[in-house]
């Protein structure tokens, strides 16, 4: 189930809701748990057993390496009993035809492909599961001997199939003890609405554009064209993503939990490191504490920065999907985030803001040719009619009946895309309290209406993450 | 406190959605996107696992939300408010709607021209094929501005290239010389009687008559205020309603025995016309009853001449011109017959075969290969 779905808005969210605040404080992770479980299972009706069965493991080898804390052996052994079934639960059920496809061109081979179903939501839960266990080894948290709490958090349904990837020690005391008021509930409503709206109303819109610019051969689009199609996609991609999140920490917040941000403006970047640091940040966060750190992070050699870096960047690219084109992705901002590291940053620093800003951008927009095109030759083909090669001229008509009719959401998700939406309700709040008080209401009820008419009418209403 | 009307309305509108909608009338129909309505899912293990039950139960949550057309209506305008100059494939033109059909899909049309020529060859008789392009084609003027569609006629001359042992009939020009006129319907994909009738003098040529003037009608105004598939399709409301015309020799209808399927089941009636459709939502199935897998219609027209015409819906604005020319007119839709071609009529009774689809329909329907006979 998605959240821009009216299933969930109108019949599973009330109804669970209601039993959720109906239900006694002692029971109130039982029902969570049982409906993370409804809600994952309504996606994967048979692959629950292997997100329930994964969860389960982890909470033994919590409690085995609690029990075992004075023996770094056992530890060790649990650590990387832990990491490896769950790499593997990845392996078989998100890269098995990846691999086989791979082995069978290098060496010749003749595996067959078995074909199995990605599970949805399959590298966050297991990447949700794992810090449980990597922060049990490193000693950051105290052990969950309550089997129900730590499957609830697991099977958190604002956060299980497309993030934020909260880790246990975010969320270690609110599992037992969180409180929902009118602030936590307020502030879960607006999250949630403005969420809903930034996916319906903005990226799918703007993405039925690219949708249709991506499915034409790259000989028949004009440099605009191109140029316009993948803005339409970055747009697309980061307020179907960040909607999302933002539907997911407004659902938790409406629960009592806290989970953390996961973007901040990530197009207001000045440098590849800092999109990083704005863009999926608890994905990034988690690579860092849990690879990069570990491996030596920056305190080593040289050398062995760079090592690390690319070993991070490769496992991040290849995180988002099971193709070559998504470790080229992630490959391609590590090599740049290295060069920024050791040399470029300097000059960098120098130019005036706007071209930093500018270098930043471009270097994004054209990474999203990247993950957009996982055939190759398709991929080349449409940069090159980005710069003119092979492409179907400049401009032509068909290009300004694209950038006319879409321009109003164009401009809309530029705006969105910075700080100055949220800058002027700040300054409507501090001039006029009365009338902040009156619109955000009004507006709020605006945006579910005509986000709900959008969906009844939904002809395009996609779930972008299905590869991660 | 604007915390907590802030809660307030959005549980409201989360509460109220669902209460209202199951409170509402249960629709099993609708009128406005004329398609029957997702019914409750069936339970078991079995759908459940297929997660068939849970789209079904999408389906069923969307269909039967309170209010649905009007919902889509305001999505349409708010489309409009935003620039869109187009909505599901649904073109905005100049006081009409125009479908942007789906470029020519080689895996389906290339096999229809083959069967097509193969049905010539194995029946000898004298076949033809018209190609109706659409309003995208013939009304590219009314497009919105800048929009583009892709090139029908050059399609239709590439379907004549391929066509062996038949004869393309090709109508574009024609409608091309009175694309200012009411030739096709403003809400609707179909053409209109009028549009049909240029057609049908483009088609004289070839079949080997000579057509009626225009002169020679008199014009019923039958339907009127008729919102098409194009009005349900896109949900753009602004459009003036067509008018449904009927266009009667002045001679006279001549006597008209119109046989519906065949057998037991057959239901005959002395008119083409079916009134009753007029007071409905989808008013183009007043012409031969809308979708029928075969019927047959015997004229008060001398000669004994009989033609054979397969076909989608375009054929209903056409045949009734044709009817003056032949003394039986069968009239087969592969997409909903059920028994094969040779065993639903007898080719040999025909002197002549002709096809009639629009473009879109032979880009996309590949029933039409059914008429292979081998």
């Amino acid at each position: 189930m998605v959240f821009s779905s009216l299933t969930f808005i109108y019949v599973f969210l009330p109804v669970v809701m209601a039993i959720y605040y109906a239900t006694p404080k002692k029971y109130k992770n039982l029902v969570l748990l049982l409906e993370g479980m409804l809600f994952y299972a309504w996606g994967e009706p048979v692959y629950i057993i292997v997100v329930m069965a994964s969860t389960l493991m982890d909470y033994f080898y919590g409690r085995l390496m609690h029990r075992h804390r004075e023996n770094p052996h056992v530890m060790k052994s649990l650590l990387i009993i832990s990491v490896v079934s769950n790499v593997g639960i990845l392996a078989v059920f998100k890269y098995s035809s990846f691999l086989i496809a791979n082995l069978n061109l290098i060496f010749h081979l003749n595996i067959p492909d078995p074909h199995i179903p990605l599970p949805v939501g399959v590298s966050f839960h297991t990447f949700q599961s794992m810090s449980y266990t990597i922060d049990m080894y490193m000693g950051n948290i105290a052990v969950q001997n309550n089997v129900i709490n730590f499957c609830t958090y697991v099977t958190l349904f604002p956060q299980m199939v497309a993030g934020p990837i909260v880790r246990y020690s975010e969320v270690e005391h609110e599992i037992d003890k969180r409180v929902v008021n009118l602030e936590t509930l307020s502030a879960g409503v607006k999250l949630f609405v403005i969420g809903l709206a930034k996916k319906v109303l903005l990226a799918n819109n703007i993405g039925v554009v690219w949708d249709t610019i991506r499915a034409l051969p790259a000989q028949r689009l004009t440099v605009t064209g191109a140029w316009f199609g993948i803005l339409c996609f970055t747009f697309q991609i980061f307020f179907d993503f960040s909607g999302y999140s933002d539907m997911a920490v407004g659902l938790g917040k409406m629960l009592g939990f806290d989970f953390p941000k996961n973007f901040n403006y990530p197009y207001l970047a000045k440098s590849i490191s800092d999109f990083w640091r704005r863009w999926h940040i608890t994905l990034g966060m988690w690579f860092r504490s849990f690879v990069y750190i570990p491996l030596g992070g920056n305190r080593c050699s040289k050398p062995n920065q760079v090592r690390n870096l690319l070993v991070v960047w490769f496992l991040t690219g290849l995180w988002h999907g099971a193709s070559w084109n998504f470790v080229m992705w992630g490959l391609y901002f590590g090599v740049i985030i290295i060069c920024e590291k050791f040399f470029l940053n300097r000059y960098l620093e120098r130019l005036p803001s706007i071209l930093q800003h500018a270098y930043a951008f471009f270097l994004i927009v054209c990474g999203w040719v990247l993950f957009e095109f996982d055939d190759l030759g398709r991929l080349f083909a449409f940069f090159g009619a980005m710069f003119g090669i092979r492409s179907a001229g400049l401009i032509d008509s068909q290009t300004i009946y694209w950038i006319y009719t879409n321009l109003l959401i164009f401009a809309v998700c530029a705006v969105f895309s910075t700080a100055l939406p949220a800058r002027l309700a700040g300054l409507l709040h501090k001039k006029s309290a009365r009338l902040f008080a009156v619109l955000t209401p009004v507006s709020q009820a605006v945006a579910m209406i005509v986000s709900t008419a959008y969906l009844v009418d939904a002809s395009y209403n996609p779930f972008l993450y299905f590869r991660f | 406190m604007q915390k907590k009307i802030s809660v307030a309305v959005f549980a409201l509108i989360v509460l109220a959605v669902p209460l209202i909608s199951f409170a509402s009338p249960y629709r099993t129909f609708s009128d406005q996107e004329n398609r029957v309505l997702a019914s409750f899912p069936v339970f078991n293990l079995q759908e459940v696992t297929s997660k068939r039950f849970m789209s079904g139960f999408g389906d069923f949550v969307s269909d039967h939300i309170f209010a649905r057309d009007n919902w889509m209506a305001m999505k349409a305008f708010f489309t409009t408010l935003t620039g869109a100059r187009d909505n599901k494939g649904v073109y905005l033109g100049k006081d009409c709607l125009i479908e942007n059909i789906a470029e020519p899909n080689p895996s389906v049309y290339k096999p229809n021209v083959e069967a097509i020529s193969a049905f010539a060859k194995q029946t000898g008789k004298p076949v033809y094929l018209l190609l109706a392009p659409t309003a995208a084609e013939i009304e590219r003027s009314r497009l919105p501005a800048f929009a583009t569609t892709w090139d029908q006629n050059a399609f239709i001359g590439e379907v004549g290239h391929m066509l062996q042992g038949a004869q393309l009939i090709d109508t574009v020009d024609v409608l091309r010389a009175h694309a200012d006129e009411y030739i096709y319907y403003r809400t609707d994909h179909h053409w209109t009687s009028l549009g049909a009738y240029y057609a049908y003098t483009q088609a004289a040529h070839s079949l080997g008559f000579k057509p009626l003037a225009l002169s020679d009608y008199s014009v019923e105004h039958a339907g009127q205020d008729f919102d098409g598939t194009l009005y349900s399709k896109s949900g753009y409301r602004s459009i003036t309603p067509d008018v449904i015309d009927f266009y009667h020799p002045a001679a006279g209808d001549g006597t008209v025995r119109l046989v519906i399927g065949s057998g037991a089941g057959a239901v005959t009636s002395d008119s083409i016309y079916f009134r009753n459709w007029l007071s409905a939502k989808d008013k183009y199935s007043a012409f031969f009853d809308g979708k029928q897998p075969l019927e047959t219609i015997r004229t008060g027209a001398t000669g004994g001449k009989k033609l054979l015409v397969i076909k989608d819906s375009y054929a209903h604005s056409l045949v009734p011109f044709l009817m003056s020319h032949y003394s039986e007119i069968t009239m087969l839709d592969l997409r909903y017959l059920t028994d094969s071609v040779q065993h639903t009529v007898k080719l040999n009774e025909y002197d002549q075969v002709l096809f009639v689809y629009n473009i879109d329909t032979f880009n996309t329907d590949t029933s039409i290969q059914n008429v292979n006979l081998q």
